[in-house]
């Protein structure tokens, strides 16, 4: 531990939360996650507390206030755990950069942890069970509509969104990637039944378990309005389905008829699916998005962390063979058989 | 016999994956384990590199060609030019995987053109036999590039 970072953040938090004996008995680092640089603050008294960071540069755009906002908001939502938020602090002092403080929760978010649990099945039922609750909350209630922005139009909205992401980033020409693209624009989905609030990075590795218990819902930065889809196809990906030796099973729970018959059950709504295929090749769109701007910045010299680079070299041929066949079955693309037949 | 750069590579992954191991500081584990693993990709990234992309401007090249007698005017001068900038010379410095990058990226731009005027006039019989070739040239080139996760 930093001797002289604990005693800022000691001094800071004597003052923000009005304890002038409050101590500091531990502060480290966590390391996890490219977008917020995270702390563990231990306090002589109460909960331990999480300080989440603004970083310097970060694998995306993500807004301090709409995460702190949403933990607030959430707090109301019955059967959505979520950490209790306590400050947000726009003045970088006590750590360098803005951060948020939020009570640190128990439980783990690892797969490592999750795959060999006798509790694997009931955690996977939980989540799927606060997803649903996620996506019929009452969004206007809890006053989320000051912070997020109601599209008109779900769809055009995060397809402009993430093709503008790779527009900037792109190192190279992506040519499944923009066949997706342009398949994606011209075969629009279903309107949705209802604009609903969107965690946009909900998936295996995002929430904390406690034994058999979810105990809270994470990274919440991504969060905006739109269909409630997103976050179930999202959540879909094979870049999630962590149980290697049974690969079918999506964000290592379920097959995905099970998965998605139990989220309808959740939700009380209906997975279209034409619309979560369509979905599901935007979050593979996304994704790619996200790796290739950690590429990005290495390479623009923003950042000298390794693991960017790492990121897309390693994924971003993964993902394009993903979409590609994900287009396939949903009648965009020939396969590949029937494709080489013509050569 | 020179040992090839990715037994080298892999050499430091396993070296930095057993430094990490025994590193008893959070920070240095996780950044040692990151090097480990960028030293492993090299080593595969090594092996790979310049097969793949001269793979690749092989299978672009005709495909460029043959769309430059079905598309308009301005479209074909533009898939012409592509043709032109990566035609090569033969000269030793274009083995270089740099320098072949540069040269599949150029065809790969030219290729995404294509692919999307003839997805607009597919119901043209010449465009929709040359828009099934691009079909079959992109699962190639996915199945090319295809990298596992580690």
């Amino acid at each position: 531990m930093s001797t002289d970072l604990a005693d800022r953040v000691e001094t800071y938090l004597r003052g923000a939360l009005e304890r002038p004996e409050l101590q500091v008995t531990g502060l480290r680092r966590v390391f996890g996650g490219f977008s917020r640089h995270t702390y563990i603050v231990e306090v002589d008294e109460g909960p331990a507390l999480v300080a989440r960071l603004d970083p310097e540069v970060s694998l995306l755009e993500s807004n301090r206030t709409v995460e702190f906002g949403l933990y607030r908001a959430m707090a109301d939502v019955a059967g959505v755990p979520v950490p209790v938020a306590v400050l947000d602090e726009d003045d970088p002092g006590p750590l360098g950069r803005p951060f948020f403080l939020m009570h640190r929760v128990p439980g783990t978010a690892s797969q490592e942890q999750l795959l060999p649990s006798p509790h694997r099945d009931d955690i996977g039922r939980q989540a799927i069970d606060i997803l649903g609750r996620i996506a019929t909350c009452d969004w206007h209630k809890l006053g989320v509509g000051d912070l997020l922005t109601e599209p008109a139009e779900p769809w055009r909205a995060e397809l402009d969104k993430w093709e503008q992401v790779v527009d900037t980033h792109q190192l190279g020409p992506m040519p499944v990637t923009r066949a997706v693209l342009r398949w994606l624009r011209r075969n629009p989905p279903p309107p949705p039944r209802r604009i609903a609030l969107v965690h946009g990075d909900y998936r295996t590795e995002n929430f904390l378990f406690d034994g058999p218990q979810v105990t809270a819902v994470l990274d919440w930065e991504m969060a905006h309005l739109g269909d409630p889809l997103e976050d179930l196809s999202w959540w879909m990906l094979d870049n999630w389905r962590y149980d290697r030796e049974r690969p079918g099973l999506i964000g290592a729970f379920f097959p995905r008829e099970e998965f998605v018959a139990h989220w309808e059950r959740a939700s009380g709504l209906t997975a279209d699916e034409a619309a979560l295929r369509w979905w599901t090749l935007l979050s593979h769109v996304k994704a790619n998005a996200i790796w290739i701007t950690a590429g990005h910045r290495f390479a623009l010299g923003e950042t000298g962390d390794l693991a960017m680079p790492v990121i897309p070299w390693v994924y971003v041929n993964q993902q394009e063979a993903w979409m590609l066949a994900e287009l396939v079955a949903a009648g965009g693309a020939p396969a590949p058989a029937a494709a080489g037949a013509t050569t | 016999m020179r040992p090839p750069a990715s037994q080298v590579l892999f050499g430091m992954f396993m070296r930095f994956t057993a430094m990490s191991e025994e590193s008893a500081d959070d920070f240095a584990r996780g950044e040692l384990r990151i090097l480990g693993i960028f030293a492993a990709l090299l080593g595969v990234e090594a092996e790979r590199a310049a097969a793949v992309r001269v793979a690749e401007i092989e299978a672009l090249r005709p495909l460029l060609t043959r769309g430059v007698g079905v598309v308009p005017h301005e479209l074909s001068a533009q898939l012409q030019a592509a043709l032109d900038e990566t035609a090569g010379s033969g000269r030793p410095e274009e083995l270089a995987v740099s320098a072949l990058e540069a040269r599949m990226s150029r065809l790969q731009e030219g290729f995404v053109q294509l692919q999307a005027w003839l997805e607009e006039h597919a119901a043209d019989d010449a465009a929709r036999e040359l828009l099934a070739d691009c079909w079959a040239e992109l699962h190639a080139s996915v199945a090319r590039k295809a990298f596992p996760l580690p």
